[in-house]
This record gives structure tokens, sequence and C-alpha cells, in this order.
């Protein structure tokens, strides 16, 4: 099927993404976090349990780490 | 969505950051507060609210991964499960501190028995906000 005569303007699309991650950062930080403050880190370490979800596709490294 | 048994209340798998953030909302009192008998009270309305936020989030989110084309395919054919699952496997990895799906690629599956792995990484804000939103807020 041809979509005759579509245009899609790339600037006019990154526009409303850069909208929509604007407004995501001020709603999440506003209403979901309700301006609470948070340190969380992303960890640097594969935290899954693989005795019980199999081996990490990661960090296999480690599985002897302590 | 749901992150089950890993809220902050679970003590054997000490999830201080959702813990500490449980703690901030009572001392801010807008969505729960402990009542007299040390139990938390919630204001239901003001939840609903917040549960509403939190889903708009999730949409945004994936809107937004969507659209990096990360997930295009993936999105024809089933929902995320980023939640935490009770049984099966994950689809969140973390790859050098970045945040990453892997799903199986099962197309050619019958000829060579084999799945093949896709990985597909997050852009770093999105990953960022995503991850606090299951390993902060969600659990709560």
């Amino acid at each position: 099927m041809l979509l005759k005569d579509l245009k899609i303007d790339i600037d006019v699309f990154f526009s409303h993404v850069g909208h929509t991650l604007q407004n995501l950062r001020v709603h999440f930080r506003e209403k979901v976090l309700l301006g609470i403050p948070t340190d969380f880190k992303l960890p640097t370490v594969d935290t899954q349990n693989e005795k019980t979800y199999g081996h990490s596709a990661f960090w296999s490294h480690q599985r002897n780490s302590p | 969505m749901a992150t089950v048994h890993f809220g902050p209340t679970n003590e054997t798998l000490h999830n201080i950051d959702s813990a500490a953030f449980l703690g901030a909302l009572l001392k801010d009192g807008r969505l729960c507060f402990v009542g007299p008998d040390g139990t938390i009270v919630w204001d239901q309305q003001h939840v609903n609210q917040w549960l509403a936020d939190i889903h708009r989030s999730l949409s945004d989110i994936y809107w937004l991964i969507a659209h990096h084309h990360t997930l295009w395919a993936w999105n024809r054919r089933s929902p995320i499960p980023v939640g935490q699952q009770c049984c099966g496997r994950r689809h969140l990895f973390l790859v050098n501190e970045i945040m990453a799906i892997i799903s199986n690629y099962h197309k050619g599956h019958q000829i060579t028995g084999l799945y093949k792995q896709i990985l597909r990484l997050m852009p770093n804000e999105l990953g960022y906000i995503l991850a606090i939103l299951l390993r902060v807020v969600r659990p709560i």
C-alpha cells in the first residue's frame, strides 16, 4: 500500500519528541516524585539472582565475587 | 506493572532507595502519614491521582523509547514486561550502567533451533527515569 503524498517533517517530529521529554522531566519530578529529591544511582553491577532467574547475561565474570 | 516483593517493607531485599522515598512521603504528608496506632494512612483520593500520574509517566517513557528506534519492532508484538516477574527471566538489564532490554527473536527458530537475543539500549535519561520508577516509586 502506498501512502500518496505522505510527508514527514523530521524537524517537527524531533520537536515533538523534545517537548515530550521535557514534559516528562517536569511531570516526573513534580507529580510522581512530588519534588522529593532522590539520591538513587544506577547500580554498577547486575543484581540478578542467578539461582532463581538463571545466569545473568552480564557480569558473569563477577559470579565468584563476594 | 508491579514490582512485586521489592517493596520498602521487604527487609530481605534491602530496598533502601524505596524505603527512603517512603520515609520522605510520610514526612511530606500529602499522600500518607503515620496514624496514631503507628500504621500508614493513605489519602485515597491523592493516591489515585498519583497512580494516574505514574501511569502517564510510564506512557511517555514507552513512547519516547519507541521513537528512539529501540523498540519499534517489539511494540508490535507484546507488552514490555519491565517489572520484576515472580517467575521467568527478566527483560531489563543494566549494561555498563545503561538500561537495556533484551528480548528473544524467534524467526528462523524452526530451522535453526536457535533463539537470537536482541539487545536494545535505552537513552540514558529515559533509562534513569524508568529505573527510578521501578526501583524507588513503584514498589510503594
